[in-house]
């Protein structure tokens, strides 16, 4: 970094920078920059040139107008809870934290919505709308520290993803610059939207389109009845059956989450929260309603647990049990990282009736490359969370994880699903892109880019790879379970 | 199973490839049943590219929640698929005339009455396969309901009136049925209308459809019969049998839509225009000079039908308010009040998928540029 400070071409962009910021609004010192090394994957890591905290919506933009000027790249962060590499810093780039933009601008109870700036936390929202009898429902794992514009930014789910949706569900507006520093109002208080929708597609675009600045979002009242039922199980597949029954029978739960034995065990120890250690697999499934149809809908649940053969179900009706129940699937991460010096978490979705074919391949790799795997699922919708134990100490772990990880992702592309559910790309997952996009596929998401941010300079180089790196990988397109063709294209 | 995709996508891909080589642009067409609501095709030079052969229900997986449908295959047929598992489209697609297919489903990105408590088409969308400007088959998304891979251009593409290529196939999310649904009748005027949606909508209970028109409001209830049963007893009003209601209103084969009973009931300046004006849904009804005859009110305040013989009156009080109106039979209205930069940029995306503009849609962002319009457009 010491040349690029004696340069005179950055120091008169530091200089530009730290005219339109207020005092304290530019870091450029290694201490200062230190947290910003890295977002939640913290294996890969890179000091940024330059921290940017903007406090204004002008402020934001004076800082792109001067990177697009002098062709400086900019990486925008939010909370940097991400989990795949998205916010990883650019070594001659500017991050651009939205963190001190947290201000609530609006709780619009008769819309129905909040109007909130990009760094407010996720669940801050919630808190500000419940004097109103009204939340907001994504709710990633991390949403005590993340904040709204980092959750459109990845399209974040959450457990009650299922019943309520994703975050491009939720967000009905938005303020965007692009990397010109033109805001464009995207949406608003209103249902649809004219023209083509942009708003969709910034949802999970991992700051590589453009700058969100303003989120408004919808709020739903909350659900008046709540049960949450714990099922064990001696086998995975009989779980999984049983989730597959209750949707049949037209149930949707609020959420369904089902842990494997390694994952189950881990959390009780974490978190005493009465999971049956003997079992293979459980299931946990919150239900909620009105409290005329709660009973009903509980016992209809159990039935169908119990024929599935559940052989232990708990049902928790005060709150108190309730949150010891989840408490347990909360805690699994870090439960599951007690177990070794370090784990890494995948994030492939898979139609949901091949998990248990999913799960016998997992336990064959995990042979094969001699590392324990404990597996988190989001069962309602197939994001399946396998944690791969390993200790970055011993040399190559961390090269063999991450090839067993990549034949995971693999696999889930191979089995009509996806190499990224809810955590994004990033710089993580770029390789295993080649495998899920064709050539022609990723042309065309370069394209899209390049409409709206023509010079390249925000987040380069994440979320869709070149076809250079794809090329020098030779990966091999495997679509819907079908054998790669003969005739793909190869560079 | 998925080599009836890659026939569609083959299929759709040639013609698209031939009309390129040959200079000729292309007109979309579904079934054609949403023509009267942005009927510019007519002066436009190109030769129609129809989606009604490619049709079928690729895939449908009951307790996956998820269906992939070839965009020829009529709406109703896919419909009744669903309700055969006891599962349906729970944004409630429009079917003009009877008809409509799935693409033009998509590509109109419309939906019905339960817009507000079940999503769009757009959310429903889990992936698409498309046909591009260059004749290229992409697939975008997928057949899961949580993926990340990649720009969401599935939903981008929802809405897009064909702007961006041709749908060959399209996977959506599906819903159960509702075990019991009951609409209730309520007399009010408009405003007492709107506030008392606002305040449904701020309670946890099981509405699925609002409307309101001449002095009535309707709310329909769905969901399970305990949930259904009380919601009936908190809210008074009166249970009704409705018949084809809600069906009329999607459809638009409610009298409220015929514009001959409108005309007959004043004396208006100029021929009446229906607007769809969509609205943050708690705003008043204050666009002064309107009879209650000619309004009706759905989404929980969140659209408001007006016949109006001055669109352009009720444009200015719509924006005032922060909502915007689609003048149905005026192409240019459906781009509402985007501002120059929305529509630059949302040239440049056409572009990015159709360069030579060779797909005709009758959303032209590119208003600020049809000087420049390509050379071999004719």
């Amino acid at each position: 970094m010491r040349c690029m400070s004696s340069d005179p071409h950055y120091k008169q962009v530091q200089t530009l920078l730290q005219a339109s910021l207020p005092e304290g609004g530019v870091i450029a010192d290694a201490a200062g920059l230190r947290p910003y090394e890295c977002d939640g994957l913290t294996a890969i890591r890179q000091q940024p040139w330059l921290v940017v905290l903007p406090e204004t919506e002008a402020q934001v933009a004076a800082v792109l107008r001067i990177c697009r000027e002098h062709d400086v790249p900019i990486v925008p962060r939010g909370a940097g809870t991400g989990l795949s590499g998205g916010a990883r810093p650019h070594a001659r780039g500017v991050v651009l934290s939205l963190a001190k933009m947290n201000q609530i601008i609006e709780v619009d109870a008769h819309n129905c919505v909040a109007r909130v700036q990009a760094g407010v936390r996720n669940l801050a929202i919630s808190e500000a709308a419940s004097a109103h009898g009204l939340y907001y429902a994504p709710d990633p794992s991390s949403q005590i520290a993340c904040s709204i514009g980092g959750n459109v930014a990845e399209n974040s789910g959450g457990v009650h993803c299922l019943k309520y949706g994703l975050t491009v569900h939720n967000v009905i507006g938005a303020r965007v610059l692009t990397s010109t520093g033109q805001c464009l109002e995207l949406g608003g208080k209103v249902y649809d939207a004219p023209g083509l929708d942009l708003l969709a597609v910034l949802c999970g675009s991992e700051g590589m389109l453009g700058v969100i600045t303003e989120v408004t979002v919808t709020l739903l009242p909350r659900p008046p009845a709540v049960a949450v039922l714990l099922a064990a199980f001696g086998d995975v597949e009989a779980g999984a059956a049983a989730v597959a029954n209750i949707i049949g029978q037209g149930i949707i739960p609020a959420g369904m989450e089902m842990m494997d034995k390694l994952a189950v065990q881990a959390a009780e120890q974490f978190a005493h929260a009465g999971y049956p250690l003997d079992a293979a697999a459980i299931l946990l499934i919150e239900l909620d309603g009105c409290d005329e149809e709660i009973d009903h809908v509980c016992n209809t649940v159990q039935r169908l647990l119990e024929t599935a053969g559940a052989y232990q179900v708990q049902v928790a009706r005060d709150q108190a049990d309730q949150q010891r129940l989840w408490k347990g699937r909360k805690s699994a991460f870090p439960a599951v990282g007690r177990l070794a010096p370090d784990y890494y978490c995948m994030d492939g979705t898979i139609p949901r009736r091949r998990l248990g074919e999913m799960l016998r391949a997992i336990e064959e790799l995990s042979r094969e490359y001699q590392l324990p795997v404990a597996n988190v699922f989001h069962a309602g919708d197939g994001n399946l969370h396998p944690l791969i134990l390993f200790d970055a100490n011993i040399p190559g772990q961390l090269e063999n994880t991450e090839e067993m990880g990549g034949k995971i992702l693999e696999l889930c592309v191979a089995m009509g699903g996806t190499v990224t559910g809810e955590h994004g790309v990033g710089v993580e997952k770029l390789d295993q892109m080649c495998v899920q996009f064709s050539a022609t596929e990723l042309t065309q998401f370069h394209g899209l880019k390049a409409a709206w941010d023509p010079a390249g300079l925000l987040n380069p180089d994440k979320g869709i790879p070149t076809l250079t790196r794809c090329g020098e990988l030779g990966g091999m397109h495997v679509r819907q379970g079908q054998l790669p063709h003969p005739d793909l294209e190869r560079f | 199973m998925s080599n009836l995709l890659t026939q569609a996508g083959t299929q759709l891909s040639e013609q698209v490839q031939a009309a390129k080589a040959a200079g000729r642009r292309l007109i979309i067409n579904g079934s054609g049943s949403k023509r009267g609501w942005l009927p510019n095709f007519g002066d436009a030079n190109g030769e129609l590219l129809s989606t009604s052969e490619v049709r079928g229900i690729v895939a449908y997986e009951p307790e996956e929640l998820v269906v992939t449908a070839l965009a020829g295959t009529p709406i109703r047929e896919l419909e009744m698929t669903l309700a055969q598992q006891d599962q349906m489209l729970a944004f409630e697609p429009p079917q003009f005339y009877a008809q409509g297919t799935v693409g033009g489903m998509i590509s109109s990105g419309l939906s019905g009455p339960s817009r507000p408590w079940f999503g769009s088409v757009r959310d429903a969308l889990l992936g698409i396969s498309l046909v591009n400007g260059a004749g290229e088959c992409l697939n975008f998304g997928g057949q899961v309901m949580k993926n990340v891979a990649g720009y969401d251009v599935s939903r981008l593409v929802a809405g897009a009136f064909g702007a961006l290529g041709v749908v060959t196939a399209a996977s959506l999310r599906v819903q159960p049925r509702h075990q019991q649904q009951q609409t209730l009748h309520l007399e009010m005027n408009c405003a007492a209308a709107v506030r008392f949606c606002r305040s449904l909508a701020q309670q946890y209970n099981p509405v699925t459809g609002t409307w309101w028109h001449d002095g009535v409001l309707s709310i329909r209830l769905g969901g399970s019969e305990a949930a259904v049963s009380a919601s009936v007893q908190k809210l008074g009003g009166q249970a009704a049998n409705v018949g084809t209601l809600w069906q009329d209103i999607r459809d638009h084969k409610h009298e409220f839509f015929k514009a001959s009973l409108q005309v007959g009931a004043h004396q208006p300046s100029a021929p009446l225009k229906l607007c769809r004006v969509i609205l943050p849904p708690a705003a008043p009804q204050d666009l002064p000079g309107v009879e209650a005859a000619s309004l009706a009110v759905e989404w929980a305040g969140g659209l408001r039908w007006l016949w109006h013989d001055e669109p352009q009156q009720v444009r200015a009080w719509a924006e005032s308010v922060g909502g915007w109106v689609w003048v149905l039979g005026e192409a240019a209205s459906a781009l509402g009040n985007l501002s120059r930069e929305h529509l630059a940029l949302m040239t440049e995306i056409k572009k990015a998928f159709d360069p030579a503009h060779l797909f005709v849609s009758p959303l032209n962002f590119a208003v600020v540029e049809t000087a420049d319009e390509p050379a071999h457009a004719h």
